[in-house]
């Protein structure tokens, strides 16, 4: 099953060939596009004429691209006095433009590409020196929407300039295409351009990846730790151990932003351990790892007993590995997770790795850098759970105290963050950005609810959200999504029950819920049902506010407003 | 390379970028013969073409070429050039 999704497409450069090979790539990664093109060169036009066809259309994602050529031609048209300012003024319109795409459309994504460096051939080298140098208007643009995208949630930069960097100009742009057709992107562009357009889509849309699983032989070190021994292990200094630890930096740096890192490596444990305990090269620390498995079973079994340990989807994985045989087999046997072709030589490791864009970044948030610690905390919940053969005695072991707080400025991030991330445990899959989430704080028509959730090993943070719409006496379940790790501790019977509070202070009669099925979200297909709810008609379930009866927990209840 | 041979790689070419077998090629045939011949098809044309015989045309060039023989006569300059 595709995805259907709205994109439309503008740009001030033919953008046609770009349109057919995004809408060949949404389709391979999921996605049915309805795709808009807008007329060439009538970006401001189509976004700031509230009735033009572009707003008939509606779409989800709107993807700006802007040519450095355009741009150069409407710098040469500035008066010298006002180049100076040039930059400014440029920011202002795509501030203009982003605020009219907001303004119509609630949970719309809107791209913009930034630009890519040109030599103009003016000022050379000096172009640095001259504020008036169409270098500098370019470089502070660039800058400047790395700013506005900080500031609006719903803006994400497509950064063509990278993209530009990593080819080459003589192969990003052709300049008879440009002459002859207005193409601001050679054909070698198009692929990488269209890759990372779809990319941002799928993160915007809660498909960001969220685990590396790494082997280790010839993969974080060089050579063979069963064989060549950890003094002979090839990371640092030693022979070509450069190229490792650029990769374990990488995987590093990955982790502090909330990627997990699993090892699924064939060699006995102790061995494959040894080096993250003794070599002082390594920059990788066994405690960076969420799971490590090391044993001499097929990799296969292994990534599914990680996928089972972390709860976390096989398309939200990648695996790393050297060997050929090795990447086949997980390929075919798990297709969705992302095993990359490695290049032979490890030198080249890095720069291949990086060009694929593995890990798009969705809305992070401050807990993300906490993550690999609440993973390990999990495990430890896990060994404690098969100590405890009834389950309401491990429950109760766990000393669980929720938090319900309504929506606000410190929640606010976290909400919309894990808006995106739940696929799984999520009724209606309606994504809510930071915007949406403070409209729904500021409107009395609507409740929401965020649920944290600690215990005794530790802290969950946000783990539900609740959007709650009084429809007169309807109390409309907008959205429920919740993260799976927390899954049977009974933090839906305590969510109920303030669903039910909020309904009772609304002088509502009854609760509707709704369960809109996507390919992720079967977990909670007879959530309303194991609630007690009735079934009303299709995927609309109701629950008489008479009707409730409270169910046993064992969570604690802590007030905070 | 025989100008037989070249009108046959061209023809591949084409049929390849329209994904239809039953186009058949000749040295006059131009845009107007085939109904998705239009701009950015011709442009990818162009560029297979030069991949092909790895050759450079210049802007200009390119649009001055009323048929595929003219083409092919460019082609050949450019590979007595080589």
């Amino acid at each position: 099953m595709l995805n259907k999704l709205k994109l439309a497409v503008l740009g001030d450069s033919s953008t046609q060939l770009l349109v057919n090979a995004v809408r060949k790539d949404g389709n391979t990664r999921g996605y049915d596009l309805d795709i808009f093109e807008g007329e060439f060169n009538q970006i401001t036009h189509l976004v700031t004429d509230l009735s033009s066809d572009l707003y008939a259309f509606a779409p989800d994602v709107v993807v700006i691209l802007f040519s450095v050529e355009s741009l150069q031609a409407k710098f040469s048209v500035t008066a010298t006095e006002l180049r100076s300012g040039f930059a400014d003024d440029q920011v202002d319109e795509i501030k203009r433009l982003v605020s009219c795409l907001r303004l119509t459309g609630e949970k719309r994504r809107i791209i913009i590409s930034n630009f890519a460096e040109m030599n103009d051939g003016v000022y050379g080298n000096s172009s640095n020196k001259y504020r008036q140098s169409f270098l500098f208007a370019l470089r502070r643009i660039n800058l400047e929407l790395m700013e506005l995208a900080i500031d609006n949630s719903e803006v994400s930069i497509l950064d063509i300039a990278l993209i530009q960097s990593r080819l080459g100009r003589n192969q990003f742009f052709d300049p008879r295409l440009y002459v002859n057709a207005s193409m601001s992107f050679s054909l070698e562009a198009l692929p990488l351009l269209s890759r990372n357009i779809i990319d941002l889509i799928s993160v915007s849309q809660g498909n960001a990846r969220k685990c590396l699983i790494l082997d280790l032989d010839n993969t974080v070190w060089g050579g063979i730790i069963g064989d060549d021994g950890v003094e002979k292990i090839e990371v640092g200094d030693f022979g070509i151990g450069k190229a490792f630890t650029r990769l374990q930096k990488w995987a590093k740096e990955l982790k502090l932003r909330g990627i997990l890192l699993a090892v699924c490596s064939k060699n006995s444990e102790e061995i494959a351990k040894e080096p993250f305990l003794v070599h002082p090269d390594m920059e990788l620390k066994l405690e960076d790892f969420s799971i490590f498995v090391a044993n001499w079973d097929d990799k296969v079994a292994n990534i599914r007993h990680i996928q089972t340990m972390l709860n976390i989807g096989f398309d939200s994985m990648v695996f790393v590995d050297d060997n050929p045989f090795e990447r086949e087999q997980v390929r075919s046997s798990l297709p969705d997770v992302n095993v990359p072709e490695l290049p032979e030589d490890p030198a080249e490791y890095m720069e291949f790795l990086c060009e694929l864009n593995l890990f798009e970044a969705g809305i992070l948030s401050e807990m993300d850098s906490e993550r690999t610690g609440m993973i390990q905390q999990e495990l430890e919940r896990k060994k404690i759970q098969e100590k405890f053969e009834n389950q309401d005695d491990f429950l109760r072991n766990l000393e669980m105290k929720c938090r319900v707080s309504s929506f606000n400025t410190f929640n606010i991030p976290r909400v919309a963050q894990l808006s995106e991330r739940s696929n799984q445990f999520n009724l209606r899959t309606v994504r809510y950005s930071e915007q949406d989430v403070s409209d729904i704080a500021n409107n009395t028509s609507y409740t929401g609810l965020a649920l944290n959730l600690e215990d005794r090993l530790g802290d969950h943070g946000l783990i539900s959200v609740i959007v709650l719409r009084q429809e007169l006496t309807d109390l409309f379940i907008e959205n429920w999504f919740m993260s799976c790790r927390v899954l049977k501790r009974g933090v839906e019977q305590l969510a109920l029950e303030e669903i039910v509070r909020v309904a009772r202070q609304r002088d509502c009669m009854r609760i509707v819920g709704e369960y809109i099925p996507t390919k992720k979200n079967a977990l909670v297909s007879e959530h309303y049902k194991s609630l007690g709810f009735h079934h009303a008609e299709g995927n609309i379930w109701s629950l008489p506010c008479t009707d409730f009866v409270r169910v046993n927990y064992f969570i604690e209840r802590v007030k905070n407003d | 390379m025989t100008r037989t041979e070249m009108m046959e790689s061209i023809s591949k070419l084409i049929r390849d970028i329209f994904d239809d077998e039953s186009i058949l090629i000749s040295e006059q045939s131009s845009a107007k013969d085939i109904d998705d011949w239009d701009s950015l098809n011709n442009i990818k044309i162009v560029i297979a073409v030069e991949k092909k015989f790895k050759i450079r045309f210049k802007a200009a060039e390119i649009r001055t070429w009323n048929n595929v023989g003219e083409m092919c006569d460019s082609i050949d300059v450019l590979l007595q050039g080589k």
